[in-house]
């Protein structure tokens, strides 16, 4: 899979490039002259075009003082100026265009090209009440954008793109309107209809704000543009703003999302999303349609996202609606790139951690293709990374490689310990897009990504020859090989049945696995007969997911939607974990299949001021042969112009679960199962959410309370059974109970200007009731009381600054109460220590700045310092407790194992284009 | 006058958020006390009582033994103990009064410090067809007291005997927990390996753990002295198997100790047992 698309990455670096035509006036007929012979040796770009405006009495616009500094060298021969200007502006920063008039205009680069559709039409209009159909893609790379709004101005008739980037608007007043088009990223363009234009086949371009961070970092809620984006608790980003946060190695779309008030910024250890109160597993993570089952790069630092093949992510933070479900949380939606349709282009990001490198191509007019890959490799900042998650870990094995039983063992004989740990990390995203008609897109999407790690030792107790002269050897050694990712990919065929019928289908899968050989082989020769004993754990998880789905929208009239679908899941998850070769502590092998439909409904009532989405979803579940009926309701409602009111509700369910076996010590793993009728139910959840937006052009404010309660929430422990010498039943390890979480997240934006950010605050709470651990209520282990986050960005010259600051109140955890020490029966004497309430205590705050600074070159090449955790704080991410007897003394001694300390990251990018 | 508005209602949403929120009590140590004790068919009983080693981020604590404390110990046969604090943490039946046959249960019950700790036990049956295929092995005694040094090898050879090993087996067609321990029965029992000078070896010990098959076995070298032993087989009981978990060190896995004290720490269990005479003879 690796080398084939790696083959076909060579192949396309050798494709030429292909210009797709753009809807252009017509070039006036003295501009179509043929300039035989002209040839101009360094002379100033403003000579030539007069000279040759003169001799060939063209229709030339140009600013003599703007050009004066560019010299030209160019020969034509028998050529019309146009394919002589295109030659002499590749190597400068000019661009022409022509306009209305047939005029040929030179500009710079950055100027943006005003044609008919900037201007009001002034004439009369010669449709009303008509449908109008069309795309919003980007100026640069003609990828379509998805979920960009657009909106008639002066009216409340808006729409949003969808997944494919096309909009339908019915009952447009007329064909002289003003069209707002705005896509978090971009700048808002006022696209103004005229006559002539197409409206079942309309393209509107936008541009990227030049400066990452200059414009609309957060789509919050807006009240005048974004229409159909009024969804209660959702955030959009486009991973454009993310390159200049600041970052350690990797630009990571997830981390952004948590510097948002209501994600959980304080997880070093995952880059999963704690949205809400909720554990990273209850977050649907989507990847063009297919579900990514794990999202951690390098034990949690980085997610499996890499940024350069992303378009769009939108996050619900909660109370999303009937198309989503399988989740109890949040959904994140990632919407990877087609690939540019315009021409060929290219860029690498280096880092201290890792190589990151696409290609993106147009493949004749009816294929884009894209590819995206990246590598870590062992440099400094891996290495402290990969350190920081291990250390640990290596020093119990180092213990565990004494020469067990003999102390001092030194003394008996050579003793040589050995140690390779290598590891790495790699992805590959992939996407080939077919349009074969204007109705029609084709698209097959592929992911791997991959963490394998390896931290096996091994040692030699050599000759043990002072025993009577025999050859004894024995070899310990040490296997700790870790290995987990993600392959997985999606088909889809999107169409446009009609102006009013539209539907994606998509045939995916995706693969979860990782295994674990932690284990210890011991070799012992004795006078040539050698003997093998294997100790240690192995554990393998491997999840499949097989899912068809279609999803219709059908816009029944003006002002309702309906959107319906279907959809089939089926999970075949196996999970076991065995100990010592033989015993068998969990052997799952769980198959089970949903089947799901859901409509809803998007209507907008009060000429457009309220806006309701009631839905429902219906899932059959085969393992226990039950229907789950999720009744979904979103609102929205707008006071005034600035001021809205929103709220939602509704029932969610789970059927696959992560369980989260915490255990430092040995690596922390999760593991994927399935619910069933019986000791793992199908966890329940029901979300209200109410709040309100406050906007004003330049500034956002947004509240948002939230409660969530949740039934048949599972926590796996071993504490309580007896595990020696036979296997365990699920009712043993999994335990059952609810969970409340409520809040409030508040957000504040500035949203434009060369001095922008946000400040977040959430104030939440989130206990659990699990009778086997506690007969009280406890507080959750992701339960943070508040967490307060400043982002602020500034422009200066060609420097982005930016800096992040993170307060979070200190996470619970499990303190121990004392030690004792009890006579076995064969008399030896065992430390036992007996811990507090579940999650009494709490930890330090937790509190980190970042900063970072971008020197653009150009608008194709940067360097990018950043500097993490900058004042060094010392973050406690958990507690070791151990009991050391010494001399007939027990005491009780306690580690603070720390988070990251400061750490600089330089990166470097560039593109082609 | 709009941020009196979002202040306030900022304070109206914080107060009811928080309104209903209890917090967990942190229970103190010392609260729960440790018991150790363990039921044997026609033996009088005897228990130990304890407190934890109290845990503080700033001093090291020790464990105090807990006197004086009135347990009862009632049998499902109706006949209940009424222990005697004999001091030092111990409490003793008297001495004819003994546990009843396998089968009988047993619930202990004493106050302490405003809680009742409660915990129940049964008696195991006695083990069944325990046997050994040998009751004799012989070793040589290894003197490394005179250390490595000047390269002299010390005299002896402590590998060099037959590597056999002692199987054990009794029938167990339920699948219960046995676990075997060995004891030496010597009163002045003599090392097989004399540690260098200045040097002790910790005590080896047999690694087992309570096992649900039927048979086992002991290795020749596993044994540390010469002379006569016991190699017993104990029927345990679930929650004394439960001892033997791995339990966690860091505060992300700690892991309740195991024990079925309601209110304290510890093990209270029913054993029964049966013993095999085994001999270690000297080369």
């Amino acid at each position: 899979m690796k080398r084939f698309l790696l083959s076909s990455l060579f192949i396309l670096s050798f494709l030429s490039h292909y210009l797709q035509a753009q809807e252009a006036p017509k070039l006036a007929e003295e501009n179509k002259k043929i300039i035989k012979d002209e040839f101009y040796n360094n002379i100033p770009m403003p000579a030539v075009l007069s000279d040759l405006e003169k001799k060939y009495s063209l229709k030339l616009l140009y600013d003599k003082e703007a050009l004066r500094e560019f010299s030209v060298t160019h020969w034509f021969e028998n050529q019309t100026i146009e394919t002589g200007l295109k030659s002499i502006l590749k190597k400068l920063p000019l661009k022409y265009y022509i306009d209305d008039n047939g005029f040929v205009n030179i500009v710079a680069k950055t100027i943006r090209v005003e044609t008919s559709v900037d201007r009001q039409f002034k004439g009369k209009a010669e449709k009303t009440n008509f449908t109008l159909i069309g795309r919003v893609v980007d100026i640069n790379n003609g990828e379509n954008l998805p979920f960009a709004s657009v909106l008639v101005r002066g009216t409340t008739l808006g729409g949003q793109t969808n997944v494919d980037g096309y909009f339908t608007l019915q009952k447009v007043p007329s064909d002289t309107v003003t069209l707002e088009v705005s896509y978090v990223g971009y700048r808002t363009r006022n696209f103004h209809l005229n006559p002539k234009l197409d409206v079942n086949d309309l393209k509107i371009e936008v541009e990227p704000a030049v400066d990452m961070l200059e414009e609309v970092v957060v789509e919050g809620e807006k009240t005048e543009v974004l229409k159909a984006n009024e969804v209660v608790g959702m955030i959009k980003m486009t991973p454009r703003n993310i390159a200049k946060l600041p970052n350690v190695g990797e630009r990571d779309p997830f981390r952004a999302f948590q510097l948002m008030p209501g994600v959980s910024a304080s997880n070093e250890s995952s880059s999963g999303l704690y949205v809400r109160g909720g554990t990273p597993d209850q977050t649907l993570v989507l990847y063009d349609g297919f579900t990514v089952y794990h999202v951690d790069h390098l034990f949690g630092f980085f997610s499996a996202f890499n940024y350069n093949a992303i378009k769009d992510i939108q996050l619900y933070k909660g109370g999303f609606d009937a198309k989503f479900g399988g989740r109890i949380s949040a959904v994140a939606e990632i919407t990877g790139k087609d690939g540019n349709k315009k021409e060929f282009n290219a860029g690498v990001d280096l880092s201290l951690l890792s190589t990151n490198a696409y290609i993106e191509t147009p493949l004749g007019s009816k294929f884009t293709f894209l590819v995206a890959a990246r590598r870590s490799y062992k440099g400094p900042l891996y290495n402290k990374l990969f350190k920081r998650f291990t250390s640990e870990n290596q020093t119990q094995t180092q213990q565990q490689q004494g020469p067990g039983g003999f102390p001092g063992g030194g003394r008996f004989g050579s003793f040589a310990t050995t140690q390779t740990a290598s590891s790495y990390f790699y992805d590959l995203n992939s996407k080939l897009t077919y349009t074969p008609t204007k109705k029609d897109i084709i698209s097959l999407s592929l992911y791997n990504g991959t963490d394998n790690m390896d931290n096996s030792a091994s040692s030699n107790l050599g000759n043990l020859g002072g025993f009577g002269g025999r050859n004894i050897g024995l070899n310990t050694s040490n296997t700790d090989v870790s290995n987990w990712g993600n392959l997985g990919g999606s088909l889809k065929w999107s169409r446009r049945w009609s102006d009013k019928f539209y539907s994606n289908s998509l045939i995916c899968y995706s693969n979860y696995y990782s295994t674990r050989d932690n284990s210890r082989t011991i070799t012992t020769n004795r006078d040539g007969t050698e003997r093998e004993l294997k100790i240690g754990q192995l554990e393998d998880n491997n999840l499949n997911d097989f899912t068809a789905k279609t999803d219709f929208e059908w816009k029944m009239f003006k002002d309702n939607q309906l959107d319906f679908g279907l959809q089939y899941t089926k999970n075949v998850i196996k999970y076991t974990y065995s100990q010592n070769d033989t015993v068998s502590v969990l052997d799952r092998n769980d198959r089970g299949a949903t089947a799901t439909f859901y409509v809803q409904d998007n209507v907008k009532l009060l000429d457009g001021r309220l806006h309701l989405l009631p839905g429902v979803r219906i899932t059959n579940f085969d393992v226990t042969k039950k229907n789950y009926i999720e009744p979904r309701f979103s609102a929205n409602y707008n006071i005034t112009k600035q001021l809205k009111l929103k709220g939602a509700a509704g029932v969610y369910y789970q059927f696959v679960k992560q369980i989260n076996r915490e255990d430092i010590s040995q690596g922390n793993r999760n593991f994927w199962i399935l619910s069933n009728a019986e000791s793992l139910p199908v966890t329940k959840s029901n979300h209200l959410i109410l709040g309100g937006s406050y906007e004003l052009p330049n500034y956002l404010f947004d509240v948002e309370f939230y409660q969530k309660n949740s039934t048949n929430i599972t926590e796996y422990t071993l504490r309580f059974v007896p595990k020696v010498g036979r296997g365990l039943s699920a009712s043993e390890t999994f335990f059952n109970g609810s969970e409340t979480v409520q809040g409030v997240d508040i957000l504040i934006q500035r949203k434009f200007g060369d001095f922008n950010g946000w400040i977040g605050y959430t104030l939440a709470e989130a206990k659990r009731n699990i009778t086997a651990f506690s007969d009280k209520a406890y507080y959750s282990d992701q339960d943070v009381r508040h967490q307060f986050k400043v982002i602020a960005s500034y422009k200066y010259k060609r420097w982005d600054l930016a800096a992040t600051w993170i307060y979070s109140s200190g996470r619970p955890y499990t303190s121990i109460l004392g030690a004792y020490q009890l006579t076995l029966l064969d008399g030896s004497v065992k430390n036992f220590t007996n811990p507090s309430d579940k999650n009494a205590n709490r930890f330090p705050a937790y509190h980190r700045m970042d900063i970072s600074a971008t020197y653009n070159f150009s608008s194709h090449f940067n360097i990018g310092f950043s500097i993490f955790n900058l004042y060094n704080r010392s973050n406690t991410w958990y507690k070791r407790f151990q009991v050391i007897t010494e001399d007939d003394i027990t005491a009780l001694q306690i580690t603070n194992v720390k988070y990251l300390g400061i750490t600089p990251n330089v990166t470097l990018s560039w593109k082609l284009r | 006058m709009k941020n009196i508005y979002i202040i306030l209602l900022l304070g109206t949403i914080q107060s009811i958020l928080w309104a209903c929120t209890e917090t967990n009590d942190v229970i103190n140590p010392g609260d729960k006390p440790v018991i150790e004790a363990y039921l044997a068919p026609n033996h009088p009983v005897s228990l130990k009582a304890y407190t934890e080693i109290p845990y503080s981020e700033s001093s090291e604590g020790v464990s105090q033994v807990i006197d004086g404390l009135s347990i009862k110990i009632i049998g499902s046969n109706g006949k209940t103990f009424v222990l005697k604090s004999v001091g030092n943490g111990a409490y003793e039946s008297a001495a004819n009064e003994l546990i009843g046959v396998a089968g009988t249960t047993y619930s202990l019950e004493f106050d302490y410090k405003g809680r009742k700790v409660t915990a129940t036990t049964e008696i195991p049956a006695k083990p069944v067809n325990f046997a050994s295929d040998k009751k004799e092995i012989s070793r040589t005694q290894i003197d490394l007291s005179a250390g490595f040094q000047g390269g002299v090898r010390p005299p002896g050879g402590g590998f060099n005997e037959q590597n056999t090993s002692v199987n054990l087996t009794w029938s167990n067609p339920n699948n219960y927990y046995h676990f075997i321990a060995v004891e030496n029965v010597e009163t002045d029992p003599v090392q097989i390996l004399i540690p260098p000078t200045g040097r002790t070896f910790p005590n080896f010990r047999f690694f087992n753990e309570p096992l649900t098959g039927s048979s086992n076995e002991v290795r020749s070298q596993s044994f540390q002295y010469f002379g006569k032993h016991n190699i017993i087989l104990y029927r345990v009981n679930p929650e004394y198997a439960a001892l033997y978990q791995s339990s966690g060190t860091t505060s992300q896995n700690l892991s309740t100790p195991p024990t079925s004290i309601i209110n304290g720490l510890g093990i209270f269990t029913g054993i029964n047992a049966d013993t095999i005479k085994f001999v270690v003879n000297k080369n």
